[in-house]
Formats: structure tokens, C-alpha cells, sequence
């Protein structure tokens, strides 16, 4: 009995392979974090309205009740360098709404504007504890579906 | 040591000691009692920084930003920008007009902190009550 030997060319097993693992790619379920790739920028560091940053020995009461006013905030990194949030501030004064507490500390990703002066945030992340959680940012006034631009 | 410089050092060393914000001595106010008054443009920062262009699309973006509260910021004839620490929304309806605005400026004029502002209209400056 004759056996015929299989044979395919190298080219096309070569192809053979590549679709193999751009289907792989497809199907895989890893959902996409659009935040990141949208923020080539993350600061860090301590959360304070900029009124208060301003006032010689400030108080962490300044803070709180400028953070309620909805005044701006923004971050003051362990360099002593200070870049504004460019978001509602009210969003700021809930940053953790399950002890009430200002964090120890915030993380912003985004765009920086003017040497770091200022950002367009798109993701915000607070201290709270020993735990970081990620902030709602519902009145950033970006566009977009379910963003809500007005007043409370 | 010469007498001269006595009083000098002491000066200086007072200057070190003095009372700064937490983001140092740039974003300290420059006086707690001097009111600094700067004319310009009332902007919304976002938008502003986005365009820098004050077509119908910026305005548009500026009033509905201001209104959700997003920081303002004063840009002057020499196109410098200067944030302010006051709540936006309260300005909002100032955004893209002529003002001028009184108030605590920081060392490095990074922001003002108002205390009044007035909006220039037809034959001069008008007071705009908070």
C-alpha cells in the first residue's frame, strides 16, 4: 500500500500561524483600558484646593471647606510642584465617599498643559486607607455619554 | 564682618523663616493685605488650553464648562494665564468678556484669588456684585 507523504511549503505554514495567532488576538477577552492609552501623563501626590495652597500654614479644615465650595484643587507632588485639575472641584470633596475623609493621597492620568501647571484629567484614583479607588468623575465637563455638565 | 551687612543677613534669615504655603515660597500670596489687580481676558481653562482661539466653538465650550464649574482662568494682553481660586460657576456668565479682577496674587502669578471684579462694558468698567 502506497502511503503519500503530507507536505505543505514553510511559506504557508508561516501564514498558517500568523492568522492562528491574530485569532487568538481577537478573541482575546481583555477588555481595552482607553484611559490609559488616552493619558500619557500621571502625577501624584497630596490633594489641595489652590486657595489654600497659597496661605501660609493652612489648615486641613481650609482644604475640606474650599474642596465643599467646589473651589479648584489640584496636586501638590512630593517635589513641592503643584498642577491644577482641570475638573469640577465639587467631584474633588468625594474622592472618599465611604469614610468622608480627605485621601492621603491622589493620583491623576491625563494631559498636562504649561509645564505641568494644569490638566485635562481622564482618570483619577484616591487613597482611601490602605486602598486605592478609582473616582467618578461625573461633572468633568467632557464630552461624552453620561457625563453631565450643570449643577447639582 | 562689616556693619553693613549685619542688618542684611538678618533681613535674609527673617525671609527664610517666614511663613510659606505648602507649595513653597512661588505659590505663597505675595501680601496677605496688597490686593493686585489684573485686566485680561476671563477664560475657561480647559477649552482655552485646548484651542486658544476665541471662535464661537471656544465660547460654546468655555460657557458650558464654567457653568459645570470647571476652573477659570484670566488670560492679560501679553497672554499670560492666571488661574483662579474662586468657584467658577460664580464667573461663568463672565467667561469670554473684558475684566478686571482684584485680588491675592501668588508670587509666581500661577493664580489669583478674587476679592472683586468688574466686567468693561460699553463706556467703562462696571462692578459686578458677587
Amino acid at each position: 500500500m502506497e502511503h503519500r507523504r503530507l507536505s505543505i511549503p514553510i511559506s504557508q505554514l508561516v501564514l498558517l500561524s500568523l492568522m492562528l495567532t491574530s485569532a487568538v488576538a481577537l478573541a482575546d477577552p481583555k477588555p481595552k483600558d482607553f484611559a490609559v492609552e488616552l493619558a500619557p501623563d500621571t502625577i501624584d501626590g497630596a490633594l489641595w484646593a489652590a486657595e489654600c495652597l497659597a496661605v501660609p500654614r493652612a489648615t486641613a479644615d481650609c482644604n475640606r471647606r474650599a474642596l465643599q465650595d467646589g473651589k479648584p484643587g489640584g496636586i501638590l507632588t512630593s517635589l513641592g510642584h503643584f498642577t491644577l485639575l482641570l475638573l469640577d472641584g465639587r467631584i474633588l470633596r468625594h474622592s472618599c465617599p465611604q469614610t468622608g475623609l480627605q485621601p492621603e493621597r491622589i493620583q491623576a492620568r491625563g494631559l498636562l498643559h504649561q509645564d505641568g501647571q494644569a490638566m485635562s484629567v481622564v482618570q483619577l484614583r484616591a487613597q482611601c486607607g490602605a486602598s486605592w479607588q478609582v473616582v467618578n468623575l461625573p461633572y468633568s465637563g467632557t464630552e461624552g455619554p453620561g457625563v453631565e455638565v450643570g449643577n447639582e | 564682618m562689616n556693619r553693613a551687612t549685619l542688618p542684611l543677613l538678618f533681613a535674609g534669615l527673617l525671609a527664610a523663616c517666614a511663613p510659606v504655603g505648602a507649595g513653597g515660597r512661588a505659590l505663597t500670596y505675595s501680601s496677605l493685605e496688597r490686593l493686585s489687580t489684573i485686566e485680561g481676558r476671563l477664560v475657561e481653562v480647559r477649552c482655552y488650553l485646548q484651542e486658544r482661539t476665541q471662535s464661537e466653538e471656544q465660547t460654546f465650550c468655555a460657557a458650558t464648562d464654567a457653568r459645570g464649574n470647571l476652573p477659570l482662568g484670566l488670560v492679560d494682553e501679553k497672554g499670560r494665564l492666571t488661574y483662579l481660586t474662586d468657584v467658577p460657576s460664580r464667573l461663568a456668565s463672565l467667561v469670554s468678556e473684558r475684566v478686571q479682577i482684584r485680588g491675592l496674587l501668588t508670587v509666581n502669578h500661577q493664580f489669583l484669588r478674587p476679592v472683586s471684579v468688574s466686567r468693561w462694558q460699553e463706556r467703562g468698567w462696571t462692578y459686578v456684585p458677587n
